[in-house]
Formats: C-alpha cells, sequence, structure tokens
C-alpha cells in the first residue's frame, strides 16, 4: 500500500515528492527474495539487505524514480483493522486502482517517524484539517497511544483546533 | 545544569575519546562554562576523566569516557526532545491552508492526484529545462 507523500494526496495537501514510499508486509526472508526478485527484474538496490533497516531503496532505472519500500513503517502494525481502514484510489484516472494507507494509520506513521521533521507534522495536520469530523477518532487515538506519540497527536489537534469536539 | 548542552557533551563522549580541549571545540561553546558542566557531569558520574597508557611516548592522554548512567541520561534526554513538536505557529497555520486548498479542489470536482501529477509534470519541466540551461552555458 501507498504511504509518504503519495498517500498524503488522498487525505490532506498535495506536495510535490521525488520519491514513492510503499509498505508491505514481509518478514525478513521474504523481503530478502522480494530484493533478489527485483534486481533479477532489472530494479537497481543499492544496499545489501539487513534484518536491521526498516526499508529498503528500489530504482526504476528506465524511468528514473526511487520507491522505498518500508517493511516496518514507524508506528504502523500489520493487523486486521489496519487493511481495513487503507482506502483504494486511482492515481490515472483509469482502471489502474492502488491501496493507500488509512488517513488515522497515515497520522500515525508521520509523527512516528524517527527522523520528524516540520514537513511530517505538516501533513498529519492538513489531513486533520481536511478529514476533521471523518476520521475515527477511538481507532486514530489507539493507534497514536500505542506508537507512543498520543500526546504529540493531542497537542498537534489543539494547536490546529482539528479536534472534533 | 544546561540539559540540552550537557546532553550534547555526552553525546560526543560516547562517539569517540575526546580531551577536554577536543571535546570544548567540538561544542564550541565557551571554555569557562564548559569546563564548568564537564565538573559537574563528573561528580554526578555521567562522565569519567581517564588516562589513556596508548601510547608509548609522551605525555599520557586524559580523555574524557561515558559512564552506563551517561548514555542513559542521553537516550532519556532523546526521549524528551522527540516530545516536542517541530513545527512552529506559521508551519501549522501553512498546512491548514494547504489542507483547505486540497479540499476546495475536491469540492470542485478536480482530483488532487490529476492536479498533483500536472504540478509533479511543470517541476520536472523546470528542472529539466534549468538543467539544459545550464550545461548549455
Amino acid at each position: 500500500m501507498l504511504i509518504g507523500g503519495f498517500a498524503l494526496i488522498a487525505y490532506g495537501q498535495f506536495r510535490t515528492t521525488q520519491d514513492v514510499d510503499m509498505a508491505i508486509e514481509a518478514g525478513y526472508e521474504e523481503s530478502v527474495k522480494l530484493q533478489a526478485q527485483l534486481q533479477k527484474l532489472g530494479y537497481q538496490l543499492p544496499s545489501q539487505p539487513s534484518p536491521d533497516a526498516p526499508f529498503f531503496f528500489v530504482t526504476d532505472l528506465k524511468e528514473m524514480l526511487e520507491v522505498e519500500i518500508w517493511t516496518k513503517p514507524d508506528g504502523v502494525v500489520f493487523d486486521a483493522d489496519l487493511l481495513r481502514k487503507r482506502v483504494r484510489v486511482r492515481p490515472f484516472n483509469d482502471s489502474f486502482e492502488m491501496l493507500v494507507i488509512g488517513p488515522e494509520d497515515f497520522i500515525v506513521n508521520k509523527l512516528a517517524r524517527k527522523d520528524r521533521g516540520v514537513l511530517d507534522e505538516q501533513d498529519a495536520v492538513s489531513v486533520l484539517a481536511r478529514q476533521k469530523g471523518k476520521l475515527d477518532y477511538p481507532y486514530l487515538k489507539k493507534r497514536a497511544k500505542g506508537a507512543g506519540v498520543i500526546e504529540l497527536l493531542e497537542t498537534l489537534m489543539q494547536k490546529s483546533h482539528t479536534d472534533p469536539n | 545544569m544546561r540539559i540540552d548542552l550537557a546532553a550534547t557533551i555526552l553525546a560526543y563522549c560516547g562517539e569517540a575519546d575526546l580531551s577536554v580541549s577536543e571535546l570544548i571545540r567540538k561544542v564550541s561553546g565557551n571554555h569557562d562554562s564548559t569546563m564548568a558542566l564537564v565538573k559537574e557531569l563528573e561528580e554526578r558520574s555521567l562522565l569519567l576523566p581517564e588516562i589513556s597508557r596508548k601510547q608509548s611516548v609522551g605525555r599520557p592522554r586524559q580523555y574524557l569516557r561515558i559512564t552506563p548512567i551517561g548514555r542513559r541520561f542521553v537516550r532519556e534526554c532523546r526521549r524528551l526532545h522527540d516530545l516536542s513538536l517541530r513545527s512552529n505557529d506559521n508551519d501549522i497555520r501553512k498546512a491548514l491552508r494547504q489542507a483547505e486548498l486540497a479540499q476546495r479542489l475536491v469540492d470542485m470536482g478536480i482530483s488532487p492526484y490529476a492536479r498533483f501529477q500536472e504540478m509533479n509534470e511543470i517541476a520536472r519541466n523546470i528542472a529539466s529545462t534549468a538543467k539544459t540551461k545550464h550545461n548549455a552555458r
């Protein structure tokens, strides 16, 4: 499923981005197999697989497009709720569909990033604003609590007046 | 004690064996206040002065070594640092404005993905033409 800048377009602001972030549910062995397969298909993988790495880079040399494939996205728990919350989008206005991380998990992922910066917080605020009243707030708070970012989330909601109450 | 500076000093000492003068250069702070803080960190057993016997010639080198509780101090400070927001009021206002613009597009029946692709196309064109001009010089 899409996460990051391309997922943001579905729920919040949109901004130009140079890479595509995707999350997949895969253990280390599956991830290694996938990386080997991608390499066989002609994609460039600049780094060796590592069990500690939360993601790996894949470069499409034909299109010069970089994709970050996350196997351990920050704050994201791969479970039935996460899958249920995903949304289908048609990025090219044709029949091609992609799955996008749900808005609540998107927010938590942004706030739980280890290298969280201003842009991540702005992305979260824009989703909170555009989806105000439409989000599953108990779910959002439960996920934020699990990821250890509940106070950050509540402070951002308070400052941006995006709390539904 | 200045907690942020203390954490910085401890983090530097955790990365490499540094002498006091090397440390002062690294933190590029005031000599007296840095020395006072190093002394305090030593008194609290967060930092230990050690003598290096690695060199066979010259005076033995004294350097500062972080202790296990010093490492814990750095970890806890990082955790506290993570609790603060990175954005200021202006950043939040900007995000709200951008969300409002995106919502207006949706309300007008324009797909944000389509607009995003147009913008990315424009950005790519600007980048490639700028590169061509630059190369043509």
